[in-house]
C-alpha cells in the first residue's frame, strides 16, 4: 500500500483530507498555469480524489511533502497516470513560501529511486511547461534529460526522461 | 447532519456478502463498464454522456474517496459468475452537504433488484461503521427509476438542499438497521 518516504528534510506521506485546503489553494493561483489551473475548486477537488485513487488503482500515487522537523505540508509529489497522462509521470507542486529550497529535488529524487527500485517502474517522465523555469531546473538536478521525441499531454510541454540508476 | 469520521478505518473498501452479490473495492478494470455507461444515454441523469477522459476523472475522483475519507464505491459483483453488475456506494465530493448514497447497474443489470440489494448491503455497513442515523440520495428529477428504487428501499422525499437546483431528496431511515 501507500509507502512513507523519508529524506534528508522531509517526510513524504498519504494524503489526507485536512491537506484539501492548501492543495486548492495552489491548484487555484497563477503558480498552477503549468499543471493545467488555476483550477476552481470543483476542478482541484477531482485532482485531490484522483491523485489519492491512484494508490488503489495503479499501485503508484501522491505523496504529500511534510517538513520532518515541523510538520508543516510544503507541497505535493506524484507518480501520475492513468489515460491523462501517456506515460507515468513524476511531477511535483511545491507552494508559495517554500520555493527554492530544494525541496522538489529532494521529494522527487526520492520518489524515483522507489518507483524504480521498489516498485520496479522502468521508465518515468516529468512533463513541464516549457516556460517553468523552475521546475526545468529541478528535473535537470534531477539528472533527467530532454525527450525531443515522446509524446505529451500539452503540445506546450516539454518532455524530460529520468535515468534509472545503473 | 451525518458528517464523514473522523477516523479513517476504511481505506479502501471491505468485501460485503449479499445473497446474490459480492461488494468489493473498485478496481482499475472496472473503469470499460463505467465507459459503456457514461458513453451511454443512461447516463444523461448523471450529467452525461461523457468522453473517456472525463469517465476516467469520474471514477477516480469517486474511488479517491476511500484514502481520504474512509467512505467510497463499492463494486458489485454477481458471486456465482463474478460478472461485473454496477457500483453502490457513499460518495462527498466538494460542495455535497452530506455523504450521498449513490448507484448504477449496467444495461444486463437492470431490473433484477441488483442496486436494491447492493444498497442495502452499504446502509446496513455505513449504519455499523459511522453510526449514522440517515443517509441520502440526491436524484435529478427526470431519473424516475432511481427515484422509484429509492422509495422501494423505504426512503422518504424530505425538503432539504440537494446538489443541483431541483435534485429530489430522499432520506433513508438507518436506525433500525444493526
Amino acid at each position: 500500500m501507500t509507502p512513507t518516504l523519508d529524506t534528508p528534510r522531509l517526510t513524504l506521506r498519504q494524503m489526507q483530507m485536512r491537506d484539501f485546503p492548501a492543495y486548492a489553494a495552489f491548484l487555484s493561483s497563477d503558480r498552477a498555469k503549468g499543471v493545467g489551473g488555476p483550477l476552481r475548486i470543483s476542478g482541484a477537488w477531482g485532482y485531490f480524489c484522483h491523485d489519492a485513487a491512484l494508490w488503489s488503482l495503479v499501485g503508484h500515487g501522491a505523496l504529500m511533502m511534510d517538513l520532518t522537523a515541523s510538520g508543516e505540508t510544503v507541497g505535493c509529489i506524484s507518480l501520475n497516470d492513468g489515460p491523462l497522462f501517456p506515460e507515468t509521470e513524476l511531477g511535483w507542486m511545491v507552494y508559495e513560501g517554500h520555493t527554492q529550497k530544494g525541496y522538489a529535488t529532494e521529494a522527487a529524487a526520492a520518489v524515483r529511486d522507489w518507483a524504480f527500485s521498489i516498485r520496479g517502474l522502468e521508465t518515468l517522465v516529468s512533463y513541464i511547461d516549457a516556460d517553468n523555469l523552475a521546475s526545468r531546473r529541478v528535473a535537470t538536478r534531477l539528472g533527467a534529460f530532454l525527450d525531443e521525441t515522446a509524446p505529451r499531454p500539452d503540445p506546450k510541454d516539454v518532455v524530460y526522461r529520468h535515468r534509472r540508476a545503473a | 447532519m451525518i458528517a464523514r469520521p473522523l477516523h479513517i478505518a476504511f481505506a479502501s473498501a471491505p468485501v460485503l456478502a449479499t445473497a446474490r452479490l459480492t461488494l468489493r473495492m473498485p478496481r482499475h478494470d472496472d473503469l470499460a463498464h463505467r465507459h459503456a455507461f457514461y458513453a451511454s444515454d443512461r447516463s444523461v441523469w448523471e450529467g452525461g454522456p461523457f468522453d473517456r477522459l472525463t469517465t476516467w476523472r469520474i471514477f477516480a475522483s469517486e474511488v479517491g474517496q476511500w484514502p481520504l475519507m474512509g467512505f467510497g464505491p463499492f463494486s458489485v459483483d454477481d458471486s456465482a459468475t463474478g460478472e461485473y453488475l454496477g457500483e453502490v456506494g457513499i460518495s462527498q465530493p466538494e460542495g455535497y452537504p452530506e455523504p450521498e448514497l449513490g448507484w448504477f447497474v449496467t444495461d444486463a443489470a437492470e431490473g433484477r433488484g441488483i442496486a436494491t440489494e447492493a444498497a442495502r448491503a452499504v446502509m446496513v455497513w455505513a449504519r455499523r461503521s459511522f453510526g449514522w442515523d440517515h443517509i441520502d440520495n440526491y436524484i435529478d428529477p427526470g431519473n424516475a427509476r432511481s427515484i422509484a428504487l429509492a422509495l422501494r428501499l423505504g426512503g422518504t422525499i424530505i425538503d432539504a438542499p440537494g446538489v443541483d437546483p431541483g435534485d429530489v431528496v430522499i432520506r433513508h431511515d438507518l436506525r433500525g438497521l444493526a
